[in-house]
């Protein structure tokens, strides 16, 4: 494993006993505020390390990739409220779901490259959010209530579960950058034809691929909706979240296991700072962030050491 | 026997007619040189036996089995490997990985670190063993496409141009290479090649392509005087004066 590898491992054992710590400071700090925002900062790490495995290491740039966390946030809503199931089985359903979603469409989704494959995908984000609207279970474009979690770890769970899901996630990661599996991937993002004709079944693996990317995504959409405990179609299925998952994994660097997690955190905290000190400047100086980052640092952050 | 049999092969790209029923049968352990003017239909056809494109008539049929259903993928299990006209490799994967991925995912073997470095050996590549398989030369990365092939333990290797862009150093260094594969390993090659210097030092049976179909089948030396193959390449005018 690399230096950086461990430095990342050992960051994420710190974050579990944030809580603790911070508890133990009492006043001093704002706990619930930083708590919340490192909170968001884990989920844009999940979504983030979960596009990675797609476009990082398959070349496969999911833009609607979003589209498995309203998948996902709406199926635990819809099961926890309507059908009275427990929370975490539900959070699990809407990752399940969604992995089933995504290799059912794959084959065909997948014939698609590059651009056509990412406005696919966009398509497919921006429908499922019109679909939701019109349906009655779903709350239509009201969207739904959830209950305010109340009981075992009250106020540290769902930061738990974010931090779980997104260690998941980087496990994973690491998993396919060194394994036999990651291979096949890297082997269809660098040549999908000669991939194929060297054994690799390109349709199975990238449909494979794909349905991990939405299994995570669909996993940190069902804790979210939890989370915030209001989900509606607009705010779940919503193309912001897409450009900023794809903003923190360019910022961090594509295709590397650490640069998803620094792209996340370095993007959450920098919006965190300017949204509280510049509120009207802050989209253009995010935006011009942006624009110099990817100037000076266009393979990210990380991919510019490596 | 046998081990490649292509039964009455059609294919059109839209309205382009490009294979009009060509039959062909390679005999195990042969070297057959496919050859024809721009095209012909050459590469359509290495790419039908390799799966990359389904034919819309005809059959074909690998070691008495009917292979036509059968996915790339697949057909590199059964052991038909294949180089590309326009080298296509894993460029952002080390040499060795280029290797290890077919070891990984076509060979019966277990895959093998020694075997992938025997066969980069083999080639000529051990100094680049850990580069970038995008900083190969030409000459490099058709050895590289070579040694992948390969590795997926070959029966039949199908080979697109193998000579095209190389120097005559390195081209003899190829046949050389290939002359020791089929005697030695017992693989059947099929090369399209418009190198026919080289091509005739590897090969005793030749195909002439045109405009879709076989025109010619028989032995090198004999190619040249086929009236059929001097109108493909040359003209009807040449035809009569030569006869």
């Amino acid at each position: 494993m690399g230096k950086h590898e461990r430095l990342t491992l050992i960051f994420f054992a710190l974050l579990l006993f944030l809580p603790v710590g911070l508890s133990a400071v009492g006043e001093l700090l704002p706990a619930g505020y930083l708590l919340r925002v490192v909170s968001s900062a884990l989920m844009l790490t999940s979504l983030a390390l979960a596009q990675n495995v797609l476009l990082g290491y398959t070349g496969y740039p999911a833009f609607g990739g979003i589209a498995f966390f309203g998948i996902g946030s709406y199926t635990a809503g819809v099961l926890s409220k309507n059908l009275g199931f427990p929370l975490l089985l539900s959070i699990l359903a809407g990752g399940v779901l969604s992995l089933i979603v995504a290799i059912a469409i794959a084959p065909v989704l997948m014939k698609l490259r590059s651009h056509y494959f990412a406005i696919a995908t966009l398509a497919l984000q921006l429908a499922l959010a019109e679909f939701v609207s019109n349906l009655e279970f779903t709350g239509g474009s009201y969207g739904i209530n959830l209950p305010i979690y109340r009981g075992f770890l009250e106020g540290y769970l769902f930061y738990l579960l974010f931090w779980a899901v997104a260690l998941s996630a980087f496990l994973l990661n690491l998993y396919v950058d060194r394994s036999v599996f990651g291979y096949a991937l890297k082997a269809i993002r660098e040549d999908e034809l000669a991939a194929e004709s060297v054994g690799v079944n390109t349709v199975l693996f990238k449909s494979l691929s794909f349905g991990l990317m939405a299994f995570v995504t669909g996993l940190t959409g069902g804790v979210y909706a939890f989370w915030i405990t209001y989900i509606d179609p607009s705010s779940t299925f919503d193309p912001l979240l897409s450009v900023k998952t794809f903003v923190a994994l360019l910022l961090g660097g594509v295709g590397t296991t650490v640069g998803p997690i620094v792209g996340a955190f370095s993007l959450e905290l920098i919006s965190e700072v300017v949204w509280s000190r510049f509120l009207e400047l802050h989209g253009i100086i995010l935006g011009a962030l942006i624009v110099l980052a990817v100037l000076f640092l266009p393979r990210g952050v990380v991919g510019a050491k490596g | 026997m046998s081990i490649l049999e292509l039964v009455e092969i059609h294919k059109s790209f839209g309205g382009n007619h490009v294979l009009k029923g060509v039959s062909l049968s390679v005999e195990e352990g042969e070297v057959l040189g496919v050859v024809g003017p721009n095209g012909s239909g050459k590469t359509t056809l290495i790419n039908i036996v390799g799966g990359l494109v389904r034919q819309d008539r005809g059959d074909v049929v690998f070691d008495n089995r009917k292979i036509s259903g059968l996915r790339p993928s697949e057909r590199a299990k059964l052991g038909i490997g294949r180089t590309f006209q326009i080298t296509r490799l894993f460029s952002n994967l080390s040499v060795l990985e280029n290797v290890l991925i077919p070891l990984h995912y076509a060979s019966s073997l277990p895959p093998k670190r020694e075997y992938a470095e025997e066969l980069i050996d083999l080639v000529g590549l051990s100094h680049k063993i850990k580069d970038r398989a995008g900083t190969l030369s030409l000459a490099q990365r058709k050895r590289l496409e070579l040694a992948r092939a390969l590795a997926l333990k070959p029966r039949l290797l199908l080979l697109d141009e193998v000579f095209a862009g190389l120097n005559p150093v390195s081209v003899r260094e190829i046949v050389e290479l290939l002359r020791k594969l089929n005697s030695e390993k017992g693989i059947t090659l099929i090369l399209v090649e418009h190198v026919l210097k080289a091509l005739f030092q590897l090969t005793d049976r030749v195909v002439v392509l045109s405009e879709g179909r076989l025109i010619f089948d028989g032995l090198p030396e004999k190619m040249a005087e086929d009236p059929e193959v001097i109108k493909a390449y040359l003209g009807e005018r040449y035809v009569e004066k030569g006869s």
